[in-house]
């Protein structure tokens, strides 16, 4: 039982000019995502691209936990625990929501800490059963809250921010991107390294003098901020909400959409969410059979794209040079 | 008062029966292949729907659809365990992938065609057995006796059989086992076949005494996960020992504490006892 979860793999090699293409490459998407509402108004896409964004930044935090080395299966419970704090403070105490959102986020990380200090002796299996129980715990405390949370009823009347869904979809867009970057800047700060390497062996690490425990309970604060300031932006935009919608099912939708664009770098979550969330929703006529096309994509990125769908261009590049399928590591 | 009772001592022994059953079959596919196989709740709810399926719409008797499933989801087990495992075997994150697909895939097809409609698997032997203050349903009394037959089964397959000796040995060391001429994928085929025969006879079960759900893998799911992992992992005996205290825990609790706060409470147990021994009560590494 020694084989935990892997989290995080080697970056794939890039180069200059790949560089520079990229950062055309994000400017072009970012231009476009800036004028689209002027184009198609307050239409069911701006919904579509509001949840997808919610869904990165909930990806992107749980991949920031993923490269200590912990694979925490808790995610939407903290997802949730930030919409219920923003909803309650400002439905009950009739605080205003711009102070309630940040606050969620914060009464997530310290919870997050809280639980995550204890956990932090468990390792690899041990700590993603010990988490997941975590999860549906909080979710479970939040459900049986009675009339101060609804219960599985849910909580309903929760002020929104804006009146209309373009003044939402830009701010979702900010408040992604700021959460991305802060995160990207995470990633490859000094504490992103120290992370690694306790992921990689927390036996030299702590030889080197790197106190694991206290990096493993910050990585979890600060995952556990984005997603629930993420969290409690969906709540009032959504303006309702049940535990049911931030259940074990929905962390494990948030870990496929990760594992599906490429656990291993840092924009595998986001190309995971669009593909998942962006592309099933405009199915239209076939709504029911939704899951079936995500069921389909799972099966297909885990048969042949062992890294992701991050991983494909890599996997091209071998098999031009060394002739390599691209499946070709499929049975090592 | 009586009535009451008997009521909870054979909900809890049932609940304990198919947490067991469960339980034992997802132990079998961890501790040989290392797999955590999300999709055993999928199996379960799959197998329910099937034997109902072959009982109402295709009216093959009782006592025949019911071994019938068990054997048609056994050959699943090992179809999974050759197409879904084996190719990963070590990569958990792609082992989750495929699991999550399964259990999406089925539990979609099952809701789109059958989820709107409350059904439950006919009675087995309909009617009620004993004098009224210690009456109990006869599908009860035959569940609880065939799971603990099915159960003794289990064991001595595992402890008296070649195959269950050379799965012990696998559990043990792979590599040793593997020098004796054990054949990892055979044994590890008749582990997947077994487990899965096992969840299929957990939902006929939970079929017949309460209602079908294209959903109701999810939570056994989680109930499996918690019975699994406070028992230890690698360990059966641990297994029967835990089955029966989360029986009573989900049976009772709610006796005690009303609606969801029940829930709540025996979760935060579940994980102050998971911090306080990480390897579970009878696991052994």
């Amino acid at each position: 039982m020694n084989d935990g979860p892997t989290g995080t793999r080697s970056p794939l090699p890039a180069t200059n000019g790949s560089k520079r293409v990229k950062v055309l490459l994000l400017a072009g998407i970012l231009a476009v995502l800036l004028i689209l509402p002027v184009f198609s108004g307050p239409s069911y896409l701006l919904h579509v691209l509001i949840l997808t964004f919610i869904y990165i930044v909930a990806a992107v935090s749980f991949r920031t936990i993923t490269i200590s080395g912990q694979f925490s299966i808790s995610h939407a419970g903290f997802m949730g625990l930030g919409a219920y704090a923003s909803g309650m403070a400002a439905k009950w105490l009739g605080w205003p929501t711009w102070i309630t959102v940040p606050l969620a986020g914060i009464v997530a990380m310290f919870i997050g800490s809280v639980v995550a200090y204890p956990f932090s002796r468990l390792r690899a299996m041990y700590y993603a059963m010990g988490s997941l129980f975590c999860g549906v715990a909080l979710i479970d405390i939040i459900a049986s809250g009675r009339s101060l949370t609804g219960g599985y009823a849910g909580l309903s009347g929760i002020p929104p921010l804006f009146i209309s869904r373009i003044s939402y979809y830009y701010f979702f867009l900010v408040i992604g991107l700021a959460s991305v970057v802060a995160l990207y800047r995470f990633e490859f700060s000094r504490i992103g390294v120290t992370l690694k390497a306790i992921a990689q062996s927390h036996v030299v690490a702590s030889s080197v003098g790197i106190n694991e425990s206290r990096y493993r309970v910050l990585v979890v604060g600060v995952g556990c901020f984005f997603v629930g300031l993420i969290g409690a932006c969906y709540g009032h935009y959504n303006r309702v909400l049940s535990p049911i919608s931030f259940s074990l099912g929905t962390t494990l939708w948030i870990i496929m959409y990760a594992l599906v664009g490429g656990i291993g770098s840092f924009a595998g979550p986001i190309i995971g969410t669009v593909i998942l969330v962006l592309i099933p929703n405009f199915a239209g006529q076939l709504k029911g059979y939704l899951p079936f096309v995500s069921g389909v994509i799972l099966l297909i990125i885990a048969y042949l794209m062992p890294q992701g769908l991050v991983g494909l261009p890599h996997a091209i590049r071998n098999r031009r040079s060394r002739g390599g399928g691209i499946g070709s590591n499929l049975y090592p | 008062m009586e009535q009451e009772l008997i009521q909870t001592a054979t909900n809890i022994l049932i609940l304990a029966a198919i947490y067991i059953l469960m339980g034992l079959g997802f132990a079998f596919i961890l501790n040989l292949l290392n797999v955590f196989n999300l999709a055993h709740g999928a199996v379960f709810m799959t197998a329910g729907y099937v034997c109902y399926l072959f009982i109402t719409q295709a009216g093959i008797n009782h006592w025949i659809a019911f071994p019938l499933t068990v054997v048609l989801i056994g050959l699943l087990g090992i179809f999974l365990e050759r197409f879904c495992f084996r190719p990963f075997l070590g990569d958990f994150n792609r082992t989750t992938m495929v699991c999550v697909a399964i259990t999406v895939i089925l539990s979609t097809a099952m809701n789109l065609w059958l989820g709107s409609q409350v059904i439950a698997i006919p009675a087995f032997i309909p009617g009620v057995v004993g004098v009224m203050p210690f009456a109990t349903q006869w599908d009860r009394l035959l569940i609880f006796f065939s799971s603990a037959g099915i159960l003794i089964l289990v064991m001595l397959f595992v402890n008296r059989t070649k195959w269950g000796m050379q799965m012990q040995a696998i559990s043990q060391n792979v590599e040793g086992a593997a020098l004796q001429g054990i054949h990892f994928g055979h044994i590890a085929a008749t582990a997947c076949a077994v487990g899965c025969a096992l969840a299929a006879i957990a939902g006929v079960f939970a079929g017949a005494i309460y209602n079908l759900s294209p959903f109701m893998g999810d939570l056994t799911l989680l109930k499996v996960l918690i019975l699994v992992v406070l028992a230890g992992v690698g360990s059966f005996g641990g297994i029967f020992i835990m089955g029966l205290i989360m029986g009573a825990v989900y049976a009772g609790l709610p006796m005690l504490i009303p609606g969801a706060a029940s829930e709540a409470v025996a979760t935060v147990i579940v994980i102050t006892i998971l911090l306080i021994r990480p390897r579970g009560f009878f696991g052994h590494e």
